[in-house]
């Protein structure tokens, strides 16, 4: 029996000393054994691109864009809470950047290092940036956190603390990231442009807020808004000046802006600095041509005032002309910027590669400006992008034509805005499309001052630069139509109020039929009474419920009629709120001015 | 020695897209009443051109079409050889090892959702769930344990009776798995990756996991003369799921036993009760349940599911896992039991009494709550110690009676237990409900505010608006307050309607409504036989406990929640308030009010908060068996014809406001993802089952 209890020992011995409990992980690395090479750094860096760049530019709803079922954001009011959590006080993203520069040292290739840190730099200011335009003050954490670490409950700091950082990681990337290989990959010039865009950012917000409760925290010392607009006209004046851009166009201003954003390969666009590439064989699809195309898609379309904001051919304002505001479709959109016809559906449009002239299609927007801007070929992938997600035009996410913009609108809103910077910037935008030139004599449009179509701020009406900022403004809004700015260009310019414009669409005299792009085939047929009438017409639709028109059975479409008025509260809107379980974990953090989050402290 | 394999295979086929909760869940809203599901041409319908959503997500063509085709097949192995050896009597030695080997092999196919707007105009959806794709995985599980222990086992002096065991086990589980996911295959019909037609690349996926655990058993039972009953064993227990220096645990557990009805003095007593034992015990338990090596941080690779640098292949990207405590080590739970078994009058009447405490301590569970710039889930750890205490009471009693010169033979038992957690331990000094705990809650409670009915008229809504700030809770209150809007209370009577500073000590306007816990449980079962026939009933039930309907329930809340739901109840508009039903049990209807965020049904209240107490007849049985003296003559031994139906009816508070939710799925659901909306829209319903049977024996 002692034979047997002595095998059981050993054999027991020998199973808990051979370290059979040992059982290392079979398909992952520990962080020990990785962050050693190049590709290491490059494989967990990748997260960041697709994390955190934009993949829906044209989803954006502002007063220029409005959808059928409109954003909280843009309803205002008691459509906008508190939130428990989310609501983009995310951080996750930051963690993976700052534990990526916490093991990097672990790589013996120096340059590798050097541009990794450089790249891993540029994406926290890129972080950053969405956090203060979002919330304001934030916490700066580059570091990565401990779970008992003090600073999970530190205050927010304020945006001056964090632009500054931010300034600190844009610099070092600009100097460390190399020369540009590809447009799908950050580079020198990628960091200029994120640097140029926040710093223009800043610059207006400071200027166009100071005074105000949004910025009463800013400490005395904080840096001038000169300061950052002079930093944004120089970020995008060496990425003007380094010869490697320049605005895409084949000699055609009637056709190079609407096909540059849809091109299936941006290699050869030299005005793309940075983008995404979408793959039809890979399934990376993106939505734009169905949100322009398709009556599913939220029926997006622009207003009647950004419509008429478009000026003539000739250089002209449309909203000079007599009559301007009763004007039909066909007359409206007659002899404008050439932009409007390759941003929207006007007279005789055809889809790219495509035979038969449409009209535009209330059904599919709901105010009757149907954008086409990144709506593809009619034969892109065999006609298959024409669906739900699968278009594959590659996505800008910084262009030259945004570059030029930030030079002149920084230059202006300094007041050092010459003939010699409008020719480099704007004015190459306008010849791309066979516009005339913008010059310095131009004077106030009243259109873009008057309360219901235009600003309204009063450091903006009370500047000297007002009638230049407003031609700039103007341009940035066509040029830029539907990339996603908007909301957060009338957050900086502290123009809020103007969600509360009215929101239309195209003109009807009354009921009848409509031929709207005159191209002999009718399009609408409007009446009113229960006896629908027969009509050739596309759409027949009936005055007060299949269609609605701001005065009775005439007026301009108004998708929105009957909804509880929009609002935009100055005391509140510009920023989101924090989350309230973020304030009851740390009490520390101070929640913005005006939003209820139902604690008392 | 001896020897047991066993080897099993099956098959299980079924049409869809994931399981049928999620055809359920997807398929209830959007299919409003109005859409037939086909054309008259029989094609589908799918889009309208008159409605942006979608008609009933397409869950009607998913299993219409017949190509959704899902097929889960599973081979499993299974050998154990023991050896057992027994030089003498008092002594064994026992050594077994078991090999098992499972594999899953499964197949899912999903197809175009071909669909018709117009006659003759053919539409197709081709992404989610009808995009064209296979899935093949193959999951192979090797495990393999192995057994070694002695026994000794021996009388002393005839009534010690004395045993002892010691031993110890090994165990591993290796799992391995294979996938791939190939695109816009050639046809519908038939499901292989030979028939992929397209450029886009197949998806291939790994992964391996491997666990072990050794450890250490002994136990010692003795007694004496069957009167005194004594048990210690133990075990040491280790995981590779640990870092080391935290691998092992100790796990003791002792009982003691007195059978009362066995002392010589207890013999008088016997005629009436024939068994009297008298118990206590403790044990403890080790839970290892996370995932391997959680304690360390893993990179993990992937390809993105959408993101390429250069148009020729998938982006891939490293990641890392969020950080865990890196002395992770065993969750204890240890029970003290004490009770009483009794059987009278020959076990006629019997009956047991127990009561538990229950500590478990350093529970293994997402730690305390961190501030979002944390930016990673909070660390896995030992986070909490929380208490269990209850009891459990059962009787039965059993007797058969003279009726009319036939045996009547009877049953009735019963059983009735309670238990209550309270968290003993836990992080959150500043009792915040930002956090998941705090020490002294009980679990399962239940905050929200208190209403006070319907307001009458829209004069008396503003009113009050205007004597309590509710700006809290006005979310998508288009109008502001109305007649039929909820009134809610202003509780800590300071002017508003808030959290308060959102802790247990100033919770603002809630209190605690009830307890997601039952008070009880219990089931009572009756039964007779008599002249062949036999009955037998089985009724289950529970005391007080809450459900808040989850804002995604349908079911519960109808357009409430989202206005497209596809069912609603059919007596569901005799409860909406309007001012021609001013009593009703819902408020005025406002779209999403239970459903968003920060609207104000979404806030938990007394007033819709659900008490989802039942009692169900959960079986009833009748039987009748043809007497013998028929059946022998056609050579049968015995004849029984019966009916047996299960969950035949409740009772039940919450009836009144949902028949459509039964009590015990009246929980807040996730899907796989651990997302809780769609699968709380609908879900499968709970079944009645009747069954007619008959047994025959030769």
């Amino acid at each position: 029996m002692k034979k047997y209890l002595i095998i059981i020992a050993a054999a027991a011995l020998a199973f808990v000393s051979c370290d059979l409990l040992d059982k290392a992980p079979l398909s992952e690395m520990s962080p020990e054994s990785y962050f050693k090479t190049e590709q290491d750094l490059q494989l967990f860096s990748n997260t960041f691109y697709n994390n955190l760049l934009p993949k829906s530019p044209y989803g954006y709803q502002s007063d220029h864009y409005v959808k059928q079922t409109m954003s909280d954001e843009l309803h205002g009011g008691t459509y906008r809470i508190v939130p428990n959590s989310g609501s983009g006080w995310s951080w996750g993203d930051l963690r993976k950047m700052n534990t990526l520069l916490a093991y990097i040292d672990n790589c013996n290739d120096e340059d590798a290092v050097k541009e990794y840190t450089a790249l891993t730099k540029f994406f926290r200011a890129y972080f950053y940036f969405e956090k203060v335009k979002r919330f304001g003050d934030v916490p700066w954490i580059d570091v990565e956190l401990g779970s008992a670490d003090e600073a999970l409950f530190n205050p927010r700091d304020n945006r001056e603390v964090v632009m500054q950082h931010m300034l600190e990681d844009i610099n070092y990337a600009i100097e460390n990231l190399p020369a540009p290989t590809s447009q799908f990959r950050v580079n020198k010039y990628t960091a200029l442009a994120l640097k140029a865009q926040f710093c223009l950012f800043e610059g207006t917000f400071r200027k166009y807020h100071a005074g105000e409760s949004t910025l009463t925290t800013l400490p005395a010392d904080a840096a001038d808004y000169t300061f950052y607009l002079e930093q944004a006209a120089d970020a995008a004046k060496q990425i003007m000046d380094s010869g490697k851009y320049s605005l895409y166009s084949t000699g055609k201003p009637n056709e190079d802006y609407r096909d540059m954003f849809v091109l299936e390969d941006c290699e050869g666009n030299k005005e793309y600095i940075f983008a995404i590439k979408f793959d039809y064989g890979l399934a990376i699809f993106h939505n734009g041509t169905a949100y322009g195309l398709l009556p599913s898609q939220g029926r997006i379309g622009a207003t009647r005032k950004f419509i008429d904001s478009y000026l003539m051919k000739d250089g002209s304002r449309f909203t000079a002309k007599p009559g301007y505001e009763s004007m039909q479709f066909a007359q409206q959109v007659a002899d404008r910027d050439p932009r409007l016809a390759q941003s929207f559906r006007t007279v005789g449009y055809k889809r790219i590669d495509g035979a038969d002239i449409l009209a535009a299609d209330l059904s599919s927007s709901c105010t009757g400006y149907q954008t086409i801007k990144w709506v593809m070929s009619a034969k892109a992938n065999g006609g298959d992008s024409d669906r739900v997600d699968r278009s594959t035009s590659d996505l800008p996410v910084y262009r030259l034509g945004e570059i030029l913009l930030i030079y002149a609108e920084a230059k202006a809103e300094l007041g050092t805005l010459n003939q010699d910077d409008l020719n480099n910037s704007i004015n190459l935008l306008r010849k791309r499309v066979g516009m005339p030139s913008l010059t310095m004599d131009v004077d106030a449009d009243p259109y873009m001052t008057n309360p219901a179509t235009g600003y309204t701020n009063s450091k903006l009406l009370a500047s000297p630069q007002l009638a230049l900022i407003l031609e700039i403004r103007r341009e940035r809004a066509v040029e830029m139509a539907q990339e996603g700015n908007r909301w957060y260009d009338l957050v900086r310019w502290r123009e809020g109020k103007c969600i509360e414009q009215p929101f239309q669409g195209l003109y009807f005299p009354g009921p009848g039929e409509y031929d709207i792009n005159e191209d002999g085939k009718l399009d609408y047929c409007l009446y009113e009474g229960d006896v629908k009438p027969s009509s050739k017409a596309t759409s027949i639709l009936k005055i007060g419920s299949e269609i609605l028109l701001s005065n009775g059975n005439n007026g301009y479409v108004e998708p929105h009629k009957g909804e509880a008025a929009r609002s935009f509260n100055e005391n509140r809107d510009y920023y989101y709120p924090i989350p309230s379980d973020e304030r009851s974990l740390n009490p520390n953090l101070t929640q913005n001015e005006g939003w209820d989050d139902g604690l008392d402290f | 020695m001896s020897n047991n394999t066993a080897f099993y295979s099956s098959t299980y086929d079924y049409a869809g897209v994931g399981n049928v909760e999620n055809a359920i869940a997807y398929a209830a809203n959007h299919g409003l009443a109005n859409f037939p599901l086909q054309n008259p041409d029989g094609s589908w319908i799918y889009s309208t051109p008159h409605l942006n959503y979608k008609v009933a997500n397409g869950r009607h063509i998913v299993y219409g079409n017949g190509y959704n085709t899902n097929l889960d097949r599973k081979t499993d192995f299974s050998n154990t050889t023991e050896l057992t050896i027994k030089p003498v009597k008092q002594f064994s030695l026992v050594g077994n090892f078991t090999y098992r080997f499972h594999q899953n092999r499964n197949t899912n196919r999903s197809t175009n959702m071909v669909y018709s707007d117009y006659p003759g105009v053919f539409g197709a959806y081709t992404t989610g769930a009808g995009d064209n794709n296979l899935y093949e995985t193959v999951q192979t599980m090797n495990y393999l344990a192995a057994n070694v222990f002695a026994t000794y086992e021996e009388s002393f002096a005839k009534d010690h009776n004395f045993k002892a065991m010691a031993g110890f086990n090994y165990e591993s589980y290796y799992r391995k798995a294979i996938d791939a996911t190939g695109y816009d295959l050639i046809t519908d019909e038939l499901s292989d990756f030979n028939l992929i037609t397209t450029t886009r690349q197949p998806v291939l996926g790994g992964g391996q996991t491997v666990y072990a655990l050794a450890g250490f058993f002994g136990r010692i039972n003795y007694d004496y003369k069957g009167r005194y009953l004594l048990e210690i064993s133990g075990r040491y227990d280790g995981t590779s799921r640990f870092a080391e220096g935290h691998r092992f645990g100790f796990f003791p557990s002792a009982s003691a036993g007195w059978r009362v009805s066995e002392e010589p003095w207890f013999a008088p007593a016997k005629d009436i009760v024939n068994n009297l034992k008298v118990r206590a015990s403790f044990g403890s338990l080790g839970n290892q349940k996370v995932t391997n090596n959680a304690w360390m941080r893993k990179i993990t690779f992937d390809n993105f599911a959408g993101y390429t640098f250069d148009g020729a292949a998938m982006g891939r990207y490293a990641s890392i896992s969020a950080p865990n405590a890196s002395d992770l080590t065993w969750e204890t739970s240890t029970q003290y039991n004490t009770g009483i078994d009794a059987g009278l009058f020959n076990d006629k009447l019997m009956f047991t009494v127990e009561g538990f405490i229950r500590d478990t301590k350093g529970m293994l569970q997402q730690g305390v709550a961190l501030p979002g710039v944390y930016g990673a889930n909070s660390p896995l750890m030992n986070s909490a110690d929380l208490r269990t205490s209850g009891y459990e009471i059962s009787f039965s009693w059993r007797d058969q009676i003279d009726l009319g010169g036939k045996p009547f033979g009877y049953s009735i038992s019963a059983n009735i237990s309670d238990n209550k957690t309270i968290i003993t331990k836990y992080d959150n000094p500043e009792r915040t409900f930002a956090k998941d705990y705090y020490e002294g809650m009980e679990l399962g409670e239940i905050w929200g505010f208190v209403t006070d009915g319907l307001f009458k008229t829209d004069a008396e809504a503003q009113a009050y608006a205007q004597e309590v700030d509710l700006s809290y809770i006005t979310k998508r209150l288009t109008g502001g307050w109305l007649a039929g809007d909820l009134k809610y209370v202003d509780l800590d009577g300071d002017g508003k309607l808030s959290l308060g500073s959102d802790t247990v000590d100033k919770p603002g306007d809630r209190k605690i409504l009830g307890n997601a816990n039952a008070t009880l449980q219990y089931g009572i079962t009756l039964g007779f036989d008599y002249m062949g026939f036999d009955v037998s009933t089985f009724f289950q039930g529970t005391g007080n406990h809450y459900w808040y309907p989850n804002d995604e329930s349908m079911a519960f809340w109808g357009p409430y929640s989202r206005p497209y739901c596809s069912f609603i109840a059919d007596d569901f508009l005799d409860n909406v308030w309007s001012e021609d039903n001013p009593d009703a049990y819902f408020p005025r209807p406002r779209a999403y009010s239970a459903f968003t965020s920060g609207a104000y049904l979404y806030n938990k209240n007394d007033r819709y908060l659900q008490n989802i107490r039942y009692l169900r007849f959960k079986n009833l049985t009748v039987g009748y068996t043809v007497p013998q003296v028929a059946t022998k003559k056609i050579g049968v031994e015995k004849i029984r014809v019966y009916f047996s139906g299960e969950n035949l009816y409740y009772w039940s508070p919450f009836k009144k406001h949902s028949k459509y939710i039964d009590p015990e799925a009246a929980f807040d659901r996730r899907d796989s993802g651990g997302s809780t909306t769609r699968y709380n829209n609908a879900f499968y319903p709970w079944q009645k089952t009747m069954m007619f049977g008959v047994d025959i024996t030769f």
